[in-house]
């Protein structure tokens, strides 16, 4: 498929942190792509990067092969970002900061006006549309900082937590009009809602340190997981010696607690009947066994040490 | 690429229509009653067939538009700036900074060119002065070039500085000497001679002088008016590239 978005070595760096390590990936043409990974691995700065809001310390980014340095103003056409906190102009209203922004990128009133109200009206944002925006709810305002990346049709979405600040349904109306932009549109964005992208993703890069540690389709990134599952026992009361006792089990991975009940990952069941007979006769009020899912992907313990 | 900016100050005008009206009509009176009347008592006019009250005249309509300048270049050049708001994502729109600066200039000086011509009417109305209308286009002449060389340099303090306080201070800095050192409102032969010669050369203090020179002489110098705007357009440029330093794009 064709490359909507080729970084190149790409660092960054703020005094002596690595916040980009060399980032080397492609993003095809008309794909969903997540960008997970813990605070401060470099999500923010990597989506800013792609915007065009910086410039990397070293590397190239290509959009559409055009390298996003020398080709800046050929490149601003194609690029909708949507940073995290609401940005709008407090004193204007919602449509009003839509409409400048779509004049500067050159788009026509009629054209503004109908792509407006086409996205406006899929966000449920039409009854809002003439409110200043220091009078509109974050959920809201998120919602408009979606149309006004929209106006002026960019062929790539940047989104920072697009649902972030947003209720169930805006959440679902959001994600609805972002899967229906998929083909059409590339849309990379970042997420701490797990749910949302194991619903979403067509594609997952998940970050560490400004690395990419892991890529690939959730079913990619679970493969090695499969046999993996997590077990939860919730003892009637979890001493500690028998916490160290189960924890030193063999095959017994990541195990941790919260009050009564202890937590562990295992790759087959005769591991969970080994903590059972080790448990003797202290009493258990609930057991729980799941299969493993991205948040248990993305648990730092597993970050660094891989499942095996 | 200049007409989105001017809809967009047009736009926040109107959100904030009566707070505005109320300031532009308001701003006038306080001078002329808190600088003009006292002064009046204590300064003579330099020349000697006007009095003070019309040889300030010109001046109080450049403070006015200097200081309806002010808030508009803060707001958007240090506030949203400062507070990552709307200008960081004006910044990715396919204009260059250059346009991006110009863009908010312009709007800002045609906004403080109506606090000016609202503030003339009520000077009309509280001292009575009227000018013929030839004069009143040299005045606006000279109020945009006035108010183009000030907003660089609050563009260049609002890009420079990182903490309010700086800003203000320094900006109160400058409005002492706009007030007191720039020939608008204190005539120059107050200051001792070696001062006066000194603070005579600065930019705003040759564009005030030649101001009332056309006014009341009706002498026009070409040469200090067009090296003026010739850094002007420098500075601007200038202006245009600390912004793009100051963003790392």
């Amino acid at each position: 498929m064709e490359a909507s978005v080729t970084l190149k070595k790409v660092g960054k760096l703020f005094r002596d942190k690595t916040i980009l390590a060399g980032l080397t990936f492609g993003v095809e043409k008309g794909s969903i792509v997540a960008f997970v990974g813990d605070n401060d691995a470099g999500k923010s700065t990597l989506l800013r990067v792609l915007a065009g809001l910086e410039n990397p310390e070293y590397g190239s980014v290509f959009i559409h092969g055009m390298d996003i340095v020398k080709r800046r103003k050929d490149i601003r056409h194609m690029i909708g970002y949507i940073p995290l906190e609401p940005d709008m102009d407090p004193w204007l209203t919602l449509e009003q900061n839509m409409r400048f922004n779509g004049l500067l990128y050159g788009v026509d009133n009629s054209t503004i006006s109908n792509r407006i109200a086409e996205y406006s009206s899929r966000l449920d944002l039409f009854d809002f549309l003439h409110h200043p925006a220091n009078s509109v709810s974050y959920g809201n305002l998120k919602k408009s900082m979606i149309v006004r990346a929209l106006v002026h049709d960019p062929t790539i979405l940047i989104l920072d937590e697009p649902t972030a600040f947003m209720d169930a349904q805006s959440s679902r109306q959001t994600w609805d009009l972002l899967k229906g932009l998929r083909r059409e549109k590339t849309v990379i964005y970042v997420s701490q809602k797990l749910l949302e992208i194991e619903q979403a993703h067509d594609r997952i890069l998940v970050l560490n340190k400004g690395k990419v540690i892991l890529d690939g389709s959730l079913d990619k990134l679970l493969e090695s997981t499969l046999e993996f599952h997590q077990f939860q026992i919730e003892f009637e009361e979890l001493p500690d010696e028998l916490y160290q006792k189960l924890s030193a089990i063999p095959r017994v991975v990541t195990p941790s607690r919260m009050n009564n009940i202890f937590y562990f990952y295992g790759r087959s069941r005769k591991v969970f009947f080994q903590v059972l007979k080790e448990a003797g006769d202290t009493l258990m009020e609930d057991l729980d066994i799941k299969k493993l899912g991205l948040r248990d992907l993305m648990d730092s313990e597993f970050a660094r040490k891989g499942l095996d | 690429m200049i007409i989105p900016f001017i809809r967009r100050r047009w736009w926040l005008t109107q959100q904030r229509l009566f707070p505005t009206l109320s300031f532009a009509m308001l701003l006038p009176i306080m001078l002329h009653l808190l600088i003009v009347v006292p002064m009046a008592s204590l300064v003579e006019s330099p020349l000697n067939n006007v009095s003070y009250e019309k040889w300030v005249y010109p001046g109080l309509l450049v403070l006015i538009g200097i200081i309806s300048l002010i808030p508009v270049l803060f707001r958007d050049l240090f506030d949203f700036r400062i507070h990552k708001k709307a200008i960081m994502y004006m910044t990715l729109a396919p204009i260059s900074k250059l346009k991006l600066i110009v863009g908010i200039l312009v709007g800002a000086i045609l906004e403080s060119i109506i606090f000016v011509i609202i503030g003339l009417l009520v000077l009309f109305f509280v001292t009575g002065i009227i000018l013929n209308w030839g004069d009143y286009l040299i005045i606006f002449g000279f109020i945009i070039i006035i108010n183009t060389l000030v907003g660089s340099f609050i563009t260049t303090l609002a890009l420079l500085t990182a903490r309010i306080f700086s800003f203000i201070f320094i900006l109160m800095i400058f409005f002492c000497y706009v007030l007191f050192g720039s020939g608008m409102i204190v005539p120059l032969d107050y200051f001792p001679d070696q001062l006066g010669v000194l603070i005579q050369y600065l930019p705003l203090n040759v564009m005030i002088h030649e101001l009332k020179l056309v006014i009341f002489m009706g002498v026009f110098h070409w040469i200090p008016l067009s090296i003026l705007v010739f850094i002007i357009f420098s500075w601007t440029y200038i202006n245009s590239e600390i912004f793009r330093r100051k963003l790392n794009q």
